[in-house]
């Protein structure tokens, strides 16, 4: 070719500027000369396209194309045709070998703490942090699909003034002009709206932007707001406080529409808690009980001994009751169906003083919180078992009500959004868009060119959490570290560097901030460095956790006690954040879009979800098409039919329904925001429900709900026989016993998963999918039944419609000693090693699927199409070179990490053979797990943990009378004694 | 009337015959020995690099270590290609006009790597670990021939699972003590058949069936 | 075209009683070189064509995009594509053993049947044996699954049943095809003859005889091998055709027992079951007799050829249908029984799913096209309906195809774990997969209806000259009483000498002959005899009646079986050891299937190989052929001729011995001397 040069200058400008192989960066070059004479000697017709008025679809082609030919073209075959060295090698990278750092992970601005383990300077995979004082070593979904989020082609890569590439250098001067202005009025117009902050450096800016400009409001937006649980504190103690439980003290739980276990800021820690708690109390015999109402089904409702579908709009009458019960009083407002779980949990909380636990959740009103505190305070509950602590998130800033009244009121002058979405956001109640359109300058910065950016006049890249520095509390109060594990792909700024620079007029520098924010006025340089080392590397300030506080209630305002009302026919509408994309803000990730909802199996959409009898009396089915309206404003999606939702209850997720042109979200699911009402973001009471007439089937992984008879699930009640049986492993057959395990091997690798401490969380699955490469096949696919995960998790129901149990039974590869399926093949693709584990040689793989066919378990995954091959050239970056990216036509499965086994072995064998450690390989779905439910290792080591767990009397093997001898076992579940259920 | 054939077709038809039966047994034999040649391999074959480094001169003439150069080789999976800073430590005082490095002095004055051509390319799916080997009492020269010998270095076997199994099945038949490890021109000593298995069992070398699981490098 | 047509015998005969051997030769023979029915042929062929094309785009879709195209899911990974190889295969097995079996106990019948029988196993195998390719998600590997030395060292998979399967295949396609060869081997010679008889008479009529007729004998005469139909040629056909055949059946129990392995072999419910070889074994011929049976109708009916395929065959294949149709029902039977009896539950819910699920429509085809239609064959007058034989036919076909599909995707959907059940939903390119492959055999069905002989010209001879013999021997008499011994001189008595020939009219003339010549100057005179049908009556006198190649059936099979047995121990055992399933290293069981197949067919092989070497052949050019009228060797004369052997030859004392012969007693047509 002739321009040889010219592709090397514009993939410098490409690399320098505004990144690769994304379309919207190309946008930036398009009208450089150097493109212009490239697409004339390549593409001499595409030339001609390139000035028409289909401009943007051509360029998206050309991106295509680039990844192809032009700017792929020094890494042809693989890469590994050639080899580039360093220039100056690096200290610490080794090429090839991991190197691991400690950062947090965010939601909503509460922090988790993370390592991030990189590669050759590129992160690949977050695992817990096991030192963190709140993590504990777990992470959930999002913080497993962070990774992918750095990488995300969809991500934002270019400063954008109106809708046209720009730079930080024309950002910088319009800023600065406008500058003089604003403090001129002491920043009066200047509005802020942040995202939960919870980050000391970050308060510490925003203080002193404050201080710069005193007249500036700053506002909160946050789809998941907590601003129910601080103004239900507010009422009970008079001022805000974070609740925590402190299970290891308690002796039961109730839980009022509370989400403890699930996704949220409190998951990670509270379900290690719990399920920590749960297993000492079953081995001192006295399980701890969890009663659960809930107005639509959770995860928290999921895992309860006693559970019970109640109304949202009843929950604070339940409240009511419990406390008049807790006070020896009666339950004036109990109805038939709620009588006899509100006896039990009453019995039990009354028989527990002290030692109980009433909590609720996210979506609790203020004033269910204001009860549940009262509750907790009349059963002598709060300093023992309740814990109260100062709020982790800033307070004292507006709500984005305020915001838009303010907006609308056109006081507003200049809006700065860092990092948040409102226009998708908002409650439709408030029609904030509309009121933006009042706001005269609008400064959008985030990780994505989403909703408000195409509403702001400038739109600035935000750094990834993982390209930048910054610091996070968690819900303890803990102040996690954030360090960047790669420079900024795209140019982006982290959000407190903006603010330093508003404040100054200089984009600051992340580290010095954070470093500013930390050090002590005594401190000297030495020891101010030592400790910030030490901090940076275990990834947390130590002892930063806040102190628990006592706290005094108020007096009460008298709560009339109601009778019983009588059945309503209205539709109450409840609102949940998503339990894999959570509020949308992530909703551009692949992974967490295939990720099953844990109790539907829906991917790729949200669903309507409404109780049986409901269903059964408008007559609708799975898949029918409503229409939901209120106050004029209406959303329409796919009825599910969910078990355990209460009667008239019908609930909503959020995250769906995002409208931004080219990206992976658009067009998935409804928007439930439109429907919000602005007072209760939470409940609508009074909307109607009403058939289109049109159905489509939302796309799920798991069809069946029942077991059908069969014991796949078991459960150890307390106090009875061991359920496990040792049985599966002495069935009589003609072969001798198997070979594995009895040539020579070190280790017989096996696992144990403990199906009282799964809570359906599906970290292992997030997990699983960024270490082993494992595709996203996309919604059309997985309708096929071709969904690729290598672990799933099945979950089951049982007892009534109304009020089920619900099992969730993680399912990787059994690691059969027989396994069925390695006879079938024809070439050996999929064969035993000596340590028991059930190969897949991709490389010698036909795709026959013979092997698949076989399994019983059917936990293999075919590449029917090719998934890997079109993937754009930035997500691929975030591949683990360890594990082979399978082709077309391949059949793949769990391996149990042979990666990770096979580099245990190496440092073994470089150490004379020294016997692994127990603990020292860990697969991705247990190192994710947040309750450490999945156990694994060596079975030939008689005191490892994996060994303990196959000696439980809880341990059984599924479909074990099969004799395939599976090697991954299941703990059965708890539950209180049998007489008691 | 003549007879439909004449006495010639006879010949014909037979040999055609016997040439189609000779194709079908010798098409796969030929490919076979054309997968296996050097023409496909490439064993033997020295591209050209941006920079004629010979190893011949600096490893075997000058002594320099392999680990000078190749410094992860005992501890990581890659041997490591040495950064340009390594090549400056040297030829930033000697030969520090020549022609022949100028493309070094570029690229650390630029700060853009050099493009070595790679020689011994492994298929994604094959994980080897250097380290192991070397640390285990494998030669470099086992694999990659003598090195110290090549003006300009090229590929000396190929690497084929057949060449790894060869290995794999027996080690003893190529392990040497650890001292010989770095030693190029290293051949089996007469005593290999009673010295290979004493060091496979000094160095805990699993050897046969384990060694030869298809988990140890596919993954 | 119509003095071709035989009539039809009357009432439950097997053949008409003026069925001559030219008559049958010219009957069968004139389809392929005169082509009637033109036109409806091409647009026949036009159709099928159509869909081979629809079959290469199906192809290149699948082969660019992957199996993914298909409805296939991660439970029902098997699906049409599976279903569709076995039945292909199955039909395949079904005919083969039809026309084997046929051929084994001596059914005089089978000429109108066998033909049909053994192309529509070869078609069904050419078409059964792409599906274990394309169904590959990596097609372009399928020769891993064979053994061949390669550079990673590896073996296939010898305990696999999909192993067995690449064997089974590829054995069958070999056996397929020798058998079918053989059986065509005399019938090519006779169109040979009959193409060259064509260019004579256009050479009379026209002057010279046209290029493309004589470019037709060719291709005949080049396929036919230089079959002379010699006494010695005929009696090697005869044993190898019935060895192959023998080798055949036992073929299809292998290749069927792998098959239904490949399900049985797992743990699956609905699949692990001791009655499903059976079933399947017993479907296959149930579907190979029936399709089978309606393209013997179709033939009947298009080429008019009545006279070969009587009433009586058709109630014959009908009352087969009806007998495999009861043992069909029976193994369905047994497969409730057994299962509702002593099953898991597991098996009882996939036998439930089955009739209730949803994918019922397949089981109620079954039962509505497999077990139900056969029983209609109670009735006499549906037996002798052409149609209704041919519709039954068809049906069969259906539910057998239907049976696979059930069998496969209903265990598959769903089998132990609720959770892992996946509706499946073929989309159109499974179908057009299939439609294509059927594309395929009726486009390579076609091109054998226009070019090779449908009905078996042999066969169909022998059963004329079993069923009336007498006739036929008085028809010879009566031809040889009408005609004059023709000249001895003819012009060639300066060339040197060959050998003598006499013309007969029948077998019985041509052995009286032959007895009276041989005996003496044995050492001269070299013996032999021609004829369009075996001719065991004249072996005895040529010295060669003991001659077998029974021998090298023998030991060609066990040859290959315990090579490949060996292979398989060696490979499993001792060269790359692999821990598969937990079984033994030595598992010594799942090697007898596959070793079983290839004995099969280096059996054949060597068989096949005997049959050409002992009779000398290929050999297009022999001075037999010399033998002024020789093409009616192939029609309905018989020649002896005496080869001379040396200088010590005389030709005037054979001629005079046979012209002295009496007329009842071996007296020839004619006695000629034949150049070299």
């Amino acid at each position: 070719m002739t321009g040889h040069h010219d592709i090397g200058a514009i993939r410098a400008r490409l690399a320098s500027g505004d990144g690769p192989a994304f379309w919207r960066s190309l946008d930036a070059v398009a009208d450089t000369p150097e493109f212009r004479s490239y697409l004339e000697a390549e593409f001499p017709a595409a030339a001609r396209l390139a000035a028409s008025p289909e401009r943007r679809g051509f360029l998206k082609l050309m991106a295509a194309s680039f990844a192809l030919a032009g700017l792929s073209a020094c890494d042809s075959s693989d890469g590994r045709h050639y080899e580039l060295p360093y220039v100056n090698a690096p200290e610490r990278i080794l090429p090839g070998a991991p190197l691991s750092y400690a950062s947090s992970a965010l939601l909503d601005g509460f922090a988790n703490g993370i390592l991030v383990t990189t590669r050759n300077g590129r992160p690949l995979k977050i695992e817990g942090n096991p030192d963190h004082p709140w993590s504990l070593g777990g992470t959930d979904v999002l913080a497993q699909a962070s990774v992918l989020g750095l990488y995300d082609p969809f991500r934002s890569q270019a400063v954008q003034h109106i809708g046209r590439p720009s730079s930080w250098a024309a950002f910088q001067g319009a800023m600065l002009a406008q500058m003089p202005a604003w403090q001129a009025k002491g920043g009066e117009g200047l509005a802020l709206l942040t995202g939960p902050v919870t980050s000391p450096s970050l308060e510490a800016e925003i203080a002193r932007m404050r201080k710069t400009y005193p007249a500036m409001r700053w506002y909160v937006s946050a789809g998941v707001a907590r601003d129910g649980l601080y103004e239900g504190a507010r009422r009970a103690f008079g001022r805000p406080f974070e609740t925590l439980p402190e299970f290891a003290k308690a002796r039961t739980i109730v839980s009022l529409d509370g989400d403890m276990l699930d996704l949220g800021p409190g998951q990670v820690g509270l379900a290690r808690r719990w399920s920590d708690a749960r297993k000492a109390s079953y081995a001192a015999g006295n399980l701890l009980t969890l009663h659960a109402a809930a107005a639509t089904p959770t995860l928290t409702s999921a895992k309860a001994d006693y559970g019970i579908a109640v109304a949202a709009t009843r929950m604070e009458a339940l409240a009511r009751d419990l406390l008049s019960l807790a006070e020896g009083g009666t339950a004036p407002s109990a109805d038939d169906a709620s009588a006899a779980w509100l006896e039990r949990a009453s019995a039990a909380l009354n028989a527990a003083r002290g030692a109980g636990i009433v909590t609720t959740g996210l979506s609790g009103s203020p004033a269910l919180h204001a009860l549940v505190h009262r509750l907790n305070g009349a059963l002598g509950n709060a300093g023992t078992t309740v814990r109260h602590t100062a709020p982790a998130q800033a307070i004292g800033a507006g709500t984005l009500r305020d915001l838009s009244t303010a907006m609308a009121e056109g006081s507003v002058e200049t809006l700065i959004v860092l990092g948040v979405n409102p226009v998708y956001e908002a409650p439709g109640a408030l029609d904030f868009a509309q009121a933006m359109e009042r706001v005269p300058l609008k400064i959008h910065a985030g990780l994505y060119f989403d909703e408000t950016a195409a509403h702001s006049d400038w739109h600035l890249p935000l750094a990834h959490p993982l390209e930048s520095w910054g610091d996070a509390r968690s819900l303890d109060g803990t102040v996690g570290l954030i360090q960047p594990t790669v420079a900024p792909l795209y140019n982006g700024r982290a959000a407190n560097e903006l603010l330093g620079f508003l404040d100054r007029g200089t984009i600051g520098n992340g580290l010095d901030l954070l470093k500013q924010r930390m050090r002590g006025e005594s401190e000297t340089d030495a020891t101010f460095q030592a400790r910030f080392e030490e901090a940076l590397r275990s990834g947390f300030l130590p002892d930063s956790a806040a102190k628990p506080e006592t706290t005094v209630l108020t007096e009460a305002a008298s709560a009339p006690a109601k009778p019983p009302e009588a059945p309503q026919e209205t539709i109450e509408v409840v609102f949940r954040p998503d339990p894999t994309i959570w509020d949308g803000t992530l909703a551009d990730l692949g992974w967490l879009q295939e990720l099953p909802k844990p109790l539907t199996k829906i991917v790729w959409e949200n669903v309507v979800g409404v109780s049986p009898k409901l269903a059964e009396r408008r007559g609708l089915a799975n898949g029918d098409i409503v229409r939901i309206a209120a106050d004029g404003r209406a959303i329409e999606g796919p009825v599910w039919i969910t078990p355990g939702q209460a009667e008239n209850t019908v609930s909503l997720g959020l995250g769906y329904g995002r409208n931004v042109p080219d990206h992976l979200a658009k067009g998935l699911g409804y928007a439930a925001n439109v429907l919000r009402p602005a007072m209760d973001p939470w409940l609508l009471e009074g909307a109607t429900l009403a058939a289109t007439g049109q159905r489509r089937m939302p796309a799920t992984t798991q069809d069946l709900g029942t077991m059908e008879g069969m014991d796949l699930v078991r459960v150890q009640h307390q106090g009875a026989k061991p359920v496990g049986d040792a049985k599966a492993y002495e069935l009589a057959s003609f072969y001798p016993k198997p070979a594995a395990a009895e040539r020579g091997a070190e280790a017989a690798w096996a696992m144990a998963i403990d199906l009282d401490s799964c809570i359906g969380c599906n970290a292992c699955i997030t997990a699983c999918q960024s270490e082993n490469n494992i595709p996203v096949v996309g919604r059309e696919e997985v309708e096929r039944g071709r969904w690729m995960g290598w672990l799933r998790v099945d979950r089951y129901f049982s007892g009534t419609l109304d009020a089920p149990e619900t099992h969730f039974q993680p399912v990787p590869c059994m690691h059969c000693e027989n396994a069925p399926c390695e006879v079938g093949c024809p070439v050996e693709a999929t064969l035993h090693d000596s340590e028991g584990l059930n190969l897949q040689v991709y490389n010698r793989c036909v795709g026959t699927r013979t092997c698949q066919s076989y399994c019983p378990y059917k936990v293999r995954r075919f590449n029917y199409l090719d998934y890997t091959g079109d993937m754009p050239v930035v997500a691929q970056q975030q591949r683990n070179p360890d594990v082979t990216v399978r082709a077309r036509g391949v059949m793949e499965k769990c391996t149990y990490c042979v990666q990770r086994i096979a580099a245990a072995r190496i440092d073994s064998a470089k150490d004379a053979h020294a016997p692994i450690p127990d603990g020292a390989v860990e697969t991705a779905c247990q190192g994710a797990c947040p309750t450490r439910a999945i156990t694994f290792g060596n079975l030939s080591d008689p005191r490892s943990r994996i060994a303990a767990a196959r000696a439980d009397g809880r341990n059984y093997a599924l479909l074990g009378e099969l004799n395939t001898r599976p090697r991954t076992t299941y703990l059965a579940s708890l539950a209180p004694p049998a007489k008691e259920g | 009337m003549a007879q439909l054939f004449s006495p010639g077709a006879d010949a014909i038809y037979r040999l055609a015959l016997l040439t189609g039966v000779a194709c079908l047994a010798g098409i796969p034999i030929v490919a076979a020995g054309i997968v296996r040649s050097d023409y496909v391999t490439d064993v033997g074959v020295a591209p050209a690099q941006p920079v004629p480094f010979s190893h011949k001169h600096h490893s075997g003439e000058l002594g320099v270590d392999c680990r000078y150069c190749h410094t992860t080789v005992e501890t990581q999976a890659t041997a490591g290609i040495p950064p340009t800073h390594t090549c400056m430590t040297c030829h930033s005082q000697i030969w520090t006009g020549s022609d022949m490095l100028k493309p070094v002095r570029d690229s650390f004055a630029r700060d853009e790597p050099l493009q070595w051509v790679r020689l011994n390319k492994l298929p994604s799916y094959v994980y080897y670990n250097h380290s192991v080997h070397v640390t285990k009492g494998i030669g470099c020269s086992t694999c990659h021939g003598d090195v110290t010998s090549m003006q300009m270095t090229y590929r000396a076997n190929a690497f084929e699972m057949q060449f790894c199994l060869d290995c794999h099945r027996d080690p003893a038949k190529y392990v040497r003590p650890q001292e010989q490890v770095w030693n190029m021109t290293w051949k089996p000593p007469e005593n290999q058949a009673t010295l290979g298995p004493e060091l496979v069992a000094k160095n805990h070398i699993r050897g046969g069936e384990r060694l030869t699981e298809c988990a140890i490098c596919h993954r | 075209m119509s003095g071709a047509t035989l009539q039809p015998p009357s009432g439950t005969g097997l053949i008409g009683p003026d069925a001559t051997l030219h008559g049958i030769g010219r009957a069968v023979a004139s389809v392929p070189l005169t082509h009637p029915l033109n036109r409806r042929w091409w647009i026949a062929f036009a159709g099928a064509l159509a869909l081979l094309g629809l079959f290469g785009g199906v192809l290149c879709y699948l082969l660019l995009t992957g199996v993914g195209i298909w409805g296939n899911n991660n439970a029902v990974v098997w699906a049409l594509d599976i279903a569709s190889y076995d039945w292909w295969i199955g039909v395949a097995s079904g005919s083969l053993l039809v026309s084997a079996v046929l051929l084994l106990l001596g059914a005089e019948w089978r000429g109108a049947v066998n033909r049909v029988a053994e192309t529509v196993a070869l078609l069904c195998t050419c078409a059964a044996g792409l599906y274990p390719i394309i169904h590959l998600g990596r097609p372009w590997f399928f020769f891993w699954n064979l053994p061949y030395p390669n550079t990673y060292d590896l073996w296939p998979q010898f305990r696999s049943p999909l192993l067995w399967d690449a064997i089974d295949i590829v054995s069958y396609l070999v056996v397929c095809v020798s058998l079918w060869y053989i059986g065509l081997l005399p019938d090519l010679a006779s169109l040979r003859d009959r193409a060259v008889e064509d260019a004579l008479a256009q050479e009379k009529a026209h002057g010279r005889p046209r290029k493309r007729s004589l470019l037709k004998a060719q291709a005949y005469g080049i396929v036919a091998s230089g079959w002379r139909g010699s006494a010695a040629h005929w009696q090697l056909w005869s044993q190898a055709y019935r060895t192959i055949a023998l080798l055949g059946v036992l073929l299809v129990v292998s290749l069927q027992t792998g098959a239904s392995v490949m399900l049985a072999g797992s743990v699956m419910p609905g699949w692990h079951d001791t009655i499903l070889p059976v079933t399947f074994l017993v479907n296959a011929v149930f579907s190979g007799v029936g399709v089978t049976a309606a393209i013997v109708v179709l033939i009947r009916s298009v080429y008019r050829l009545d006279g070969l395929i009587s009433a009586r065959h058709l109630e014959i294949l009908a009352r087969l249908m009806l007998c495999l149709g009861c043992a069909s029902l029976y193994c369905y039977a047994t497969e409730f029984f057994s299962t509702f009896l002593h099953g898991d539950q597991q098996e009882r819910d996939v036998l439930i799913r089955r009739i209730t699920g949803a994918h019922a429509w397949a089981f109620w085809t079954v039962v509505a096209c497999l077990l139900i239609p056969a029983q209609a064959f109670w009735s006499a007058r549906l037996r002798r309906s052409p149609l209704a034989v041919a519709l039954i036919g068809v049906l069969i076909a259906i539910g057998a195809y239907a049976d696979h599909v059930m069998v496969l995707v209903v265990t598959l959907a769903q089998d132990f774990l609720p959770s892992s059940r996946l509706a499946y939903s073929e989309t159109i390119w499974g179908v057009a997969t299939f439609a294509g492959s059927v594309g395929l055999f009726l486009t390579l069905l076609l091109l054998f209806l226009r070019y090779l002989p449908a009905v078996s010209i042999t066969e169909s001879r022998r059963l004329a000259l079993a069923v009336v013999p007498a006739a036929a021997e008085r028809r010879a008499v009566k031809e040889a009483e009408a005609r004059p011994l023709a000249s001895e001189r003819d012009g060639t008595e300066d060339a040197p000498l060959w050998g003598v020939s006499a013309a007969f009219a029948s077998e019985g003339d041509l052995a009286a002959a032959a007895a009276a010549l041989s005996g003496r100057d044995d050492a001269h005179v070299h013996l032999d005899a021609h004829g369009p049908v075996p001719m065991p009556r004249v072996l005895r006198t040529l010295g060669i009646a003991g001659r077998s190649i029974r021998a090298y059936a023998i030991l060609g099979a066990l040859a290959g079986g315990a090579a490949f047995f060996g292979m398989c121990v060696y490979a499993t055992a001792y060269d790359y050891v692999f821990l598969i399933g937990g079984r033994p290293r030595f598992s010594w069981p799942s090697f007898v299937v596959p070793s079983l197949s290839f004995a099969m067919m280096s059996g054949t092989i060597a068989v096949h190989l005997a049959l050409l070497i002992l009779n000398r052949l290929p050999r297009l050019n022999h001075p037999a052929f010399n033998i002024p009228g020789f093409l009616r060797a192939t029609d309905d004369r018989y020649f002896l001729s005496a080869e001379a052997q040396g200088e010590r030859f005389d030709a005037d004392r054979v001629v005079r011995k046979l012209a002295s012969l009496p007329t009842e007693a071996g007296r020839p047509l004619d006695i000629r001397r034949v150049p070299r």
